[in-house]
């Protein structure tokens, strides 16, 4: 563990400092962390439950969708482990506005009956509203089936394409978590800001499906724009679930790339990471940039003992466990802590939008009934969740009225090894920025719609 | 005089099916619609499978074939609707008469390969051609010009008309001819049947029904994604019509029918809902290799006795 420590340490201070600079040039602190006086307000005006006017008596359904089993089959555990124990915090306040709440699910592994359980879930079992969606191609597959035939709010809480939320006005479907373009954005500003002048070609590899080219248009768009001398190579693409990246990696080596951007995720990030760290990648890749590093069961998978020194990892995602930090925002660490305690694990970014987006249905009800000081209809409840602020693990999500897409701190981190803190490597040097500075404008997305 | 038995029970099925959505959810018409659909693929595998002896582990693309066809025509190209079915049956015929021609030189196992085979090279293909297909985003945004309620209307009575043919087709000389090759392949030659031509009969007739469900799937839904081009949704169709029964034409219209409801409500109240499917098929293969449609004949034969 100390062997390479010292030259670790040198690093992190170099690095630093260009972080800060980074910083500086955005203007704002290293952490932009919400302060003390941003705590969330958790308890609002429901105190006494019982005896509020016009509240239904049977409990509000909530569905939720996502891949539950097979080699998917975390993200749904994930997230439902962080969905029941959002609804079990409410039940236990007595409810939203003394309403229970009560789940049912689907299996999104079902490929040919993703729309037709959204549809027992609903019209079946009376569901009022709908959160998940781990498949980019699923939540546009649904598109038609909510907005104009069961008309119920869809929060998508996973899936990550720009079309889903910037391609055209949808009226009933939310999207909670980070979407793909802030991200690798701002992954290509940090390449500007810390290694201009160090690399000078850019290599990709992604999975072989729209999500990975995407995410390659975005950041090489990005970058090409900030760093025009750059040379591009071209992509690489790989199926998912690849075991041996063996080839590709050779490829990229003798490619000469100095700068590596890769949006592999799950598995397929860390079987390629400790490929590529076995064959010496990153002897001649200086910077490694991973758009979904950022995932407690990623860095997991990749372990403590395969993190390599003197190499410069980014990694980022839709939530990081250590963002905000626990000690500003206790948000943060009353959810790590509950999560950890359920399951065993760190949440991954699924738990926290998933979280997140029961308490976005709690603040849009609330919100509306103060106002109408009626049950919302489904047509008030959209409107109430459109420019909500709804705290959640992540800090303060804020919800754009146009695109119905939920914004908050955007961040990349540098890999390092967790020990003996943390049993699994993690992010350290944040840098996060708000939404503002990295999100474009609504309905403005760098992928064809 | 059981052949009109089975003539009655299809038209008995259908004006079941006419009625139901009187008393049904709209989720129950939903499903019902689907099953309507898988039912007529059933009814068009089985017409080469049960029928014809060969077993296909393809037929996805062809039900693809139709829901793309149309979809692209619709969506992509801007086409009027009958222009769309236009392109969606060329598709069809198209990937048909090919893979048909490859494939037919072989039977049994290494014709399902083969099938196989080439259904996923289609899928392969559907991936990779974003720009036509929408890769693996799908297509959405098809056009339905009627409500569900109507939709069903449609849907039946197309799916009536054809599973009444295909019922109509095996009792025809070429229906005959299907199954003289499938008993004996060389006596059937032996007779002057062209058996290879039979079969290219056969497995393109087959490949018709499968698109013209899948067209009708497609608005459905008004979305496609590439799942109806993978080789588990051809399992499916393969699974589903031995459920029903492979020996009648109204055995594999049952199949689809009820699959759709062990399916959804298998996974309901199950996460091993996959187990459940596999147990009740595992259990019907062995005690009731004709399917659920052996076992009403048999015990409706009981009770006459």
């Amino acid at each position: 563990m100390s062997g390479g420590g010292d030259s670790r340490r040198e690093f992190v201070k170099i690095a630093g400092a260009g972080v800060a600079g980074l910083a500086v040039g955005y203007g704002l602190g290293m952490f932009s962390a919400p302060g003390p006086a941003e705590e969330p307000v958790e308890e609002p005006v429901e105190k006494p439950v019982e005896g509020l006017p016009g509240i239904p008596d049977e409990p509000l359904k909530i569905g939720y969708i996502y891949f539950m089993t097979g080699a998917l089959g975390t993200y749904g555990t994930n997230a439902a482990a962080a969905i029941e124990l959002a609804v079990e915090e409410i039940n236990e306040m007595g409810g939203i506005l003394g309403r229970r709440i009560e789940l049912t699910n689907a299996d999104e592994a079902d490929r040919e009956r993703v729309l037709d359980n959204i549809a027992r879930m609903v019209q079946d079992e009376g569901a009022e509203i709908i959160i998940g969606l781990d498949s980019s191609g699923d939540a546009l597959k649904a598109i038609p089936l909510i907005e104009e035939e069961l008309q119920v709010p869809l929060i998508v809480t996973h899936a990550a394409t720009p079309k889903l939320t910037e391609c055209g006005r949808r009226k009933y479907i939310f999207r909670v978590s980070m979407y793909e373009e802030p991200i690798d954005i701002l992954g290509a500003e940090i390449v500007k800001q810390l290694y201009e002048g160090e690399v000078t070609r850019v290599a990709n590899i992604g999975p072989d499906y729209a999500y990975g080219y995407d995410s390659w248009t975005i950041f090489s768009g990005k970058l090409q724009e900030l760093m025009p001398d750059l040379e591009f190579l071209d992509p690489i693409y790989t199926p998912l679930f690849t075991t041996d990246f063996g080839t590709y990696i050779d490829q990229i080596k003798n490619s000469g790339a100095d700068l590596l951007f890769s949006s592999l995720w799950g598995g397929d990030a860390a079987t390629f990471f400790k490929q590529a760290v076995a064959k010496g990648l990153f002897d001649s890749v200086k910077v490694y940039m991973n758009a979904m590093l950022g995932a407690t069961d990623t860095l997991e998978a990749i372990g403590d003992e395969n993190v390599p020194d003197g190499v410069d990892v980014w990694g980022s995602g839709r939530y990081w466990f250590l963002y905000p930090p626990h000690d500003v925002y206790p948000l943060n660490k009353e959810f790590v802590e509950k999560f950890l305690d359920k399951t065993g694990n760190y949440p991954p970014y699924v738990a926290a939008t998933s979280y997140v987006a029961v308490y976005a249905v709690k603040a849009a009800i609330e919100r509306a009934y103060l106002s109408l000081e009626k049950w919302p209809e489904v047509d008030d409840f959209v409107e109430a969740l459109e420019g909500l602020t709804v705290p959640g693990p992540m800090g303060p999500v804020y919800i754009r009225p146009e695109d119905h897409q939920g914004l908050y701190d955007v961040y990349w981190g540098r890999l390092r090894r967790g020990g003996p803190e943390y049993p699994i490597p993690i992010l350290d040097d944040l840098v996060v920025v708000p939404p503002a500075k990295v999100v474009p404008k609504p309905f403005e997305t760098m992928v064809s719609c | 005089m059981r052949r009109d038995a089975e003539l009655y029970s299809l038209i008995l099925l259908l004006g079941v099916l006419a009625v139901a959505p009187l008393f049904s959810t709209q989720y129950t018409v939903r499903l019902l619609t689907v099953g309507l659909l898988y039912g007529l693929a059933a009814v068009g595998f089985n017409l080469l499978y049960g029928y014809t002896g060969l077993l296909s582990f393809g037929h996805a693309m062809f039900w693809s074939a139709g829901a793309y066809g149309l979809s692209i025509g619709l969506v992509r190209l801007g086409l009027d609707p009958l222009q769309s079915i236009g392109l969606a049956f060329l598709l069809t015929l198209v990937v048909a008469l090919a893979t048909g021609y490859l494939s037919l030189r072989h039977t049994e196992i290494y014709f399902a390969m083969l099938t196989l085979a080439f259904a996923q090279l289609i899928y392969a293909l559907i991936i990779k051609l974003r720009d036509v297909t929408g890769g693996d985003e799908g297509i959405y945004g098809i056009p339905r010009p009627m409500g569900l309620g109507e939709y069903y209307y449609l849907v039946l009575a197309i799916v009536a008309s054809l599973v009444l043919l295909a019922w109509w087709i095996v009792r025809t000389p070429l229906g005959l001819g299907f199954q003289a090759v499938r008993d004996n392949s060389s006596r059937a030659a032996s007779v002057g049947l062209d058996v290879s031509r039979v079969r290219l009969v056969s497995y393109v007739i087959s490949a018709l029904y499968l698109s013209v469900a899948g067209m009708l799937y497609a608005p459905l839904n008004r979305a496609i994604t590439p799942d109806i081009a993978f080789w588990t949704f051809s399992a499916i169709i393969v699974i589903m019509t031995i459920i029903g029964g492979v020996r009648r034409v109204a055995g594999a219209f049952i199949g689809g029918l009820i699959f759709i409801f062990i399916n959804i409500n298998a996974m309901r109240f199950t996460e091993f809902w996959q187990l459940i499917l596999g147990l009740i098929l595992a259990i019907l293969v062995y005690l009731a290799p004709e399917g659920v449609s052996g076992i009403v004949e048999k015990v409706v034969r009981r009770v006459r006795g």
